[in-house]
Formats: structure tokens, sequence, C-alpha cells
């Protein structure tokens, strides 16, 4: 890869990040991602470098804690990952980084034929993190391994969700 | 559940959001993801990078990332226009991505 055409790569992920790409370039530039394995870790690395941007961001603010958001843990890919606080066009802020950082979760889920019940998962919580978790029966628990339909209410910091079938996923707070 | 994700998933893109396709995110999953060392790691870099930038980078990137204000405002109150912000932004992130990978690199045990 040029130096040159190296730069455009970046200069279109960071496009794509700012939500400045059209549904049109979006298009192109997932087929480009699926055959430049390159161009796909330059977007690892950004999407990435947003998110602890954003992260590192709250321990420059003053202002006080957000509200509590509720992560119920069996809809974690779709509450978390895409919530967006306003429609906009294209739109994506934290939305692909969040995508991707739960591609394997949403890839488990998709390819299996039916769940019973969802297994527990291990929580790692970043040294910024505050969280609570708490049983199907809405009791406070401690530990890091949430029980089976338990909640995961993270008000601040990112944490690592070890799932079961190896599956790892991260969520940020405030969304 | 398959089911439910894949409506939500068609909600959000009539939405207007950007979605990648399944068979993308089952590449991104194959290429494999970076374990809780290594996302460290990454994060004790960054910090050290942004220390590393000057004062008014390193401001433009506190307004980017914890307010919810328009670059706009940052350009009026910079007396510098939106397109040097932007441009300014991509540089600073580009830095550091480059400053972070190297720290890794160095590091060795991530590379």
């Amino acid at each position: 890869m040029t130096q040159t055409s190296s730069r455009k790569n970046e200069d279109l992920i960071q496009s794509l990040l700012d939500e400045e790409l059209s549904q049109a370039d979006f298009d192109l530039f997932q087929d480009r991602l699926r055959a430049e394995p390159e161009l796909r870790r330059a977007y690892m690395d950004y999407a990435s470098l947003y998110h602890a941007l954003s992260e590192s961001g709250e321990e420059l603010q003053v202002s006080t804690l957000e509200a509590v958001e509720e992560i119920p843990l069996n809809t974690i890919p779709l509450t978390s990952a895409y919530q967006p606080k306003k429609r906009r066009f294209p739109a994506i802020p934290l939305g692909i980084a969040a995508v991707v950082a739960l591609s394997g979760v949403v890839a488990w889920y998709g390819t299996r034929p039916g769940i019973e019940a969802i297994p527990p998962a291990l929580a790692t919580f970043g040294p910024q993190a505050s969280w609570q978790f708490s049983d199907a029966e809405g009791e406070n628990l401690s530990g890091s391994q949430l029980p089976a339909n338990g909640t995961l209410s993270l008000t601040r910091g990112t944490t690592q969700l070890e799932l079961a079938k190896g599956v790892t996923a991260w969520v940020q707070a405030p969304a | 559940m398959r089911y439910h994700i894949l409506n939500h998933r068609r909600k959000l893109q009539r939405q207007g959001w950007l979605i990648f396709d399944d068979d993308l995110l089952d590449t991104f999953s194959a290429d494999g993801e970076k374990g809780p060392e290594e996302v460290d790691a990454r994060h004790l870099a960054l910090r050290d990078c942004m220390s590393r930038l000057r004062d008014k980078d390193r401001e433009l990137l506190r307004h980017r990332y914890t307010t919810s204000k328009p670059l706009e405002d940052y350009a009026r109150t910079t007396a510098r226009s939106v397109g040097t912000l932007k441009a300014t932004l991509f540089r600073i992130r580009a830095a550091l991505r480059k400053c972070i990978d190297g720290k890794i690199t160095k590091e060795g045990d991530f590379a």
C-alpha cells in the first residue's frame, strides 16, 4: 500500500466515523473492506481510537454523571450498540465502532437456530467504570459473573463481556 | 432471537443508520479481536500520546469529544475555519494512531 493510498484510506475511514459518508460511498467502502485485510485493520484501529477518545473525553469533563442507563444483558447487541440520541443521516456516531465490537455477539446470535436461555457472562471493567449487577428478580449482586437473564447497569466507562463460545463484547456508557 | 435482531437492524437502517452487512461482521470476527491486555495497553498508550499533543490540539479534541456543541461554535471562538479544524482533527487522529501503533509495536506483546 502506497503512502498516498494509505492516507486516502485513513481519510475515508475518518469520514465514515465522523458520519460524513454517503450511503453510496459506504456501500463501496464495505466492498473494499471485504477484500482488503489491511483496510479492515486500519478501520478497527480508528474505531478503537474514536471509542477511546470518547472515553478519555469523559475524564476531562467536569460535569457530573448522566442518568443511569439500564442495559439488560439479553439485549446488549440491540440497545447499547445502536441506540441513536437523535435521528441523523448518515448517522453512526459510535454505532459503527460498537457494531464491530459487538459483531461477534451478533454473528453468534445470528447463526444459532434458537436460544432457550442466555448463558452467564463474565464482565471485566475499565478503570473509570461504575456499574451494578442485579439478577432476574432485581436483587443486587457482587462478583464479576452475570447470571442468565441478569442485568448490568453501567453508568460510566467501559466493560468487556465474555460470553459463551468465546464471544467478547465491549459496552460503553453513557451511550 | 435471530428474528428480533434482524428486525431491529432493518428498523435502524430505515432510520438512516449505516450498518455493516452480516457477512462483513463475520469477516471482522474472523480477523480476531483485541484481547483485554491489548485494549488496556492501547488505552495507556493513547493517554501518553495525548499528553504529547500541543495544548491547542488537545483542547480541540476536548471540544470534539466532551461537548455536544457544533464545531462551528469552536471555530468562531478560536477564529479558525471549520475546514481547518476538521483537517486538524484528521491529522491529530492519524498522529495518535501512529503513535499508539508505535508504542504497541515497541512493547512487542501485541504486534
